[in-house]
């Protein structure tokens, strides 16, 4: 799990690109936010925002649009994306699942190829909705690097008000 | 001159005060014929002339005192003789009268009291006599009738045969032509001896003063150019200085003017650098923030989702232990060969089966315990670091935001102190041409004082050397007047040798031209006479063509130097009337007058042909014919004298005493 590399589709790569500062490095005249230093970076976070905002995306297919995120990058983080997976396993509420059931999803479904490919599923749908709500949040409004950076605290302190997050 | 009168008293013969005798003065009877016997005293009359004149005697005796007087004196007594002369010179009559004093002494012997005594005086225009000084006389004596020309108008007849050949003879014709004073003016102005005035001239010359004064005058106009050109540059410097001095206060009032311009440029400048120091820390704080929030985000937003994971986690039942690095898959492979690691059958013993199973549910892949109770521990260390993922986004979001709006500011401050620049004005450069301007100005300010310190030294010295030309001027302007002397000197020189030269060969010419005339009117004969370089007359008679010197006879050379010393008379004569006309050069001043003769027995050798033919000449030459002459030759000259007598005396010896003779006037 988490050691190969991932292809986001339509949209979600360009909006994936949108966010990554990488994006800049390999090409000086792109356009975007760049609010994250890596594409691996956002692909770990974005889950937990769609979970937390109880927001699914499916794979687009409106746009030929693509962007892959090469398995170095991957691995680099794959304690991360396994913290991630794993969490959204647990928090999920989206079933009707026992807690006992949400640990042996989380835990004990790895070897079960089956049902990860489904876990898997929901966590890059959570992951894409994460995906839009963070493109969302961060183009609502701004044009300038500024702005972007402004909507960086923005949504860190919305969601710090949203899920009560003490300081 | 003409002789008036001479008066005698104790003279010789004459003893005793004689009555005046007086000379024809008339024109045309202007000959005075005074007879007498031998040693009746007619060549005493021509000493008393001679003594008067010139205190000259001839006598082998040359006591002038009467012998019969001196004898007779008593001892001790004095007596005088005196002679006085009445004569007109140059239209003014002078009386000149010597006198000498005689004593007799203890042995009876005559003996002259003193000098002789000269009174010279003469008559004013009004008749009134005046005495020329006892220091003037013999020079007063002398410009009437020079001493050396004297022989040739008071003449011994026994002795006319010398009166040629003297020495003097050359001075004698000069004086009597007035050529003496040029010749002796010529002399003593020659610049070829070393006596005369020119070389005296030359010898006060400071020839070395003139060489300094040359050098200091060259050394003054190079101090003067040398000054000028120091001058024209101290000008030229403090015009520089002026323009330099204008150029700072022009200079001054820009950067016064400037001021908050400079200060507003520096601002600008300042804010410049500041913008771009905040937009590299903006930029770094935008990396940092993004790099921060990259790093942080995973674990922030994980936050509520932990709290309902740990929720679920708590509501598990999964609390047991597993066997310590059993693996699910290894009880797997147990159940599948249906034996246990104890060696029961599985397939026989259900009981030990389901002990397995319930071990197995412990373990996979881990013991679900244990990897709960560590994701919890994870949890909560995730939610302590998230409180300074916030943090650390606030605070980033807070410094953005300030650097931001302190860029705004600044950007803001940039803005309003570039609206106030006024545009190309550098005030760095005013600035720096202010600080050029017055390195140049100090520069040229010391250039200033070097040069008036120059100019200074320079002027000092030009007044040095003005003091030293000043002090050698006296010495060059008395340089300058000998100059001017020895230059006058010699033109006047050359001008007194040209007419001296020129005169002499003319009176030379006239003087043979008048004693040939007069020699062939006394003379009848083939011969001739020349005068050579010494006016010494030669006879010349022509023979086969060929003119030769020839003898003399005495007659003849009486005759000879009657027409020398007529044709002297005769040429001052000629000259006295005509002026200066006597030559053609008018320039030079010569004075002459007409002289007359006085002769003692003149007619001694000639024979009675030449005795009339002197006769007749002599009156018609000489202004005054004085003749003191013997009865017998008196016969011969009177024929042809007779129209010419104005007056005649006669000397008489008193009781036919050789020493006591009287004049009297025939009537």
């Amino acid at each position: 799990m988490f050691n190969k590399p991932y292809l986001l589709k339509g949209k979600h790569a360009s909006y994936i690109r949108f966010l990554s500062a990488q994006t800049k490095i390999n090409d000086k005249n792109a356009k975007g936010a760049f609010v994250f230093r890596t594409a691996v970076e956002i692909y770990k976070t974005a889950p937990l925002i769609g979970l937390a905002y109880n927001r699914k995306s499916q794979e687009d297919t409106q746009s030929s649009d693509s962007y892959t995120i090469f398995g170095d990058a991957i691995i680099g983080h794959q304690a991360d994306l396994d913290f991630a997976f794993r969490l959204v396993m647990l928090a999920d509420n989206s079933t009707e699942l026992s807690s006992d059931e949400r640990v042996d999803r989380a835990f004990k479904q790895d070897e079960q190829h089956e049902k990860l490919a489904q876990n898997l599923e929901l966590f890059h749908q959570y992951m894409r909705g994460g995906l839009e709500w963070l493109y969302e949040h961060i183009t609502d409004g701004a044009t300038t690097k500024e702005d972007y950076l402004e909507k960086v605290y923005e949504i860190v302190k919305f969601y710090k008000e949203d899920f009560n997050i003490s300081d | 001159m003409i002789i008036k009168s001479i008066a005698l008293n104790n003279f010789r013969q004459f003893k005793g005060k004689q009555a005046p005798i007086l000379f024809s003065t008339d024109k045309d009877k202007n000959v005075t014929v005074i007879l007498g016997v031998n040693t009746s005293g007619k060549t005493t009359l021509i000493q008393a002339f001679q003594w008067c004149l010139y205190e000259k005697v001839n006598f082998k005796t040359r006591e002038v005192l009467n012998i019969e007087l001196a004898k007779s004196m008593d001892l001790y007594s004095t007596q005088e003789v005196y002679v006085e002369i009445v004569l007109i010179h140059e239209d003014r009559e002078f009386t000149i009268r010597r006198t000498q004093k005689f004593t007799k002494s203890d042995n009876n012997k005559i003996k002259t009291v003193g000098k002789s005594e000269l009174k010279v005086q003469y008559k004013e225009d009004n008749g009134e006599q005046q005495a020329v000084p006892n220091y003037e006389c013999d020079s007063t004596i002398n410009k009437i009738l020079p001493e050396a020309l004297s022989d040739y108008f008071f003449f011994d007849g026994e002795r006319i045969a010398d009166i040629n050949n003297r020495s003097d003879v050359v001075a004698a014709v000069r004086g009597l032509m007035g050529l003496d004073v040029i010749g002796e003016a010529k002399d003593r102005l020659d610049p070829n001896k070393a006596s005369s005035v020119i070389a005296k001239f030359r010898k006060e010359l400071d020839i070395g003063s003139d060489e300094k004064n040359n050098k200091l005058k060259n050394d003054l106009t190079d101090a003067q150019t040398k000054l000028n050109t120091l001058n024209t540059r101290m000008n030229d410097a403090k015009n520089e200085i002026e323009y330099y001095e204008r150029r700072k206060e022009e200079l001054s009032a820009q950067i016064l003017a400037h001021k908050d311009e400079k200060h507003n440029q520096e601002k600008k400048l300042s804010l410049e650098k500041d913008l771009i120091q905040i937009t590299k820390n903006i930029e770094n704080l935008e990396s940092r923030i993004v790099k921060d929030f990259s790093a942080g985000a995973m674990k922030f937003f994980a936050t509520p989702l932990i709290y309902r994971a740990m929720k679920v986690i708590d509501e598990a039942k999964y609390n047991g232990e597993g066997i310590p690095e059993m693996r699910s898959a290894a009880i797997d492979f147990i159940l599948n060969r249906q034996k246990c690691i104890c060696g029961c059958d599985l397939s026989k013993n259900e009981g030990a089966r389901e002990n397995i199973l319930y071990e197995q549910s412990l373990l996979p892949p881990q013991h679900l315990g244990t990897i709960l109770r560590t994701t919890k521990d994870t949890y909560q260390r995730y939610l302590r670091e998230t409180q300074s993922v916030y943090q650390t986004v606030l605070e980033n979001h807070t410094e953005y935001r300030n650097t931001r709006n302190y860029l705004g500011e600044k950007a803001d401050e940039l803005k309003n102190i570039s609206a106030k620049i006024q545009g190309n004005i550098d005030v760095a450069k005013i600035e720096q041409d202010y600080q050029k301007n017055e390195m140049i100005l100090k520069e040229k300010r010391e250039l200033l004082v070097r040069i008036s310190s120059d100019a200074g030294a320079i002027e000092n010295k030009i007044s040095e050397i003005e003091k030293n030309i000043e002090r050698l001027t006296i010495v060059s302007d008395k340089n300058e007047r000998l100059r001017k002397c020895i230059a006058y000197g010699k033109a006047v020189y050359e001008w007194l040798n040209l007419g001296y030269h020129k005169q002499e060969k003319e009176v030379k010419e006239r003087l043979l031209e008048s004693v040939n005339n007069i020699f062939e009117k006394m003379y009848h004969g083939k011969r001739h006479v020349t005068i050579n370089d010494r006016y010494q007359i030669v006879l010349m008679t022509l023979l086969n063509n060929d003119e030769v010197k020839t003898d003399e006879s005495k007659g003849l050379e009486a005759v000879k130097n009657f027409s020398f010393i007529s044709g002297l008379v005769d040429l001052a004569r000629q000259k006295a009337y005509k002026g200066n006309g006597v030559t053609d050069d008018e320039d030079i001043p010569v004075s002459t007058e007409p002289y007359p003769l006085v002769m003692d027995a003149p007619f001694s050798n000639a024979d009675e042909i030449h005795i009339n033919n002197i006769s007749r000449i002599i009156p018609e030459i000489a202004e005054q014919v004085i003749l003191m002459v013997m009865q017998k030759d008196w016969e011969f000259a009177r024929p042809a004298l007779k129209d010419k007598i104005g007056c005649s005396y006669s000397i008489e010896k008193i009781n036919n005493s050789d020493t006591n003779s009287v004049i009297r006037r025939n009537e």
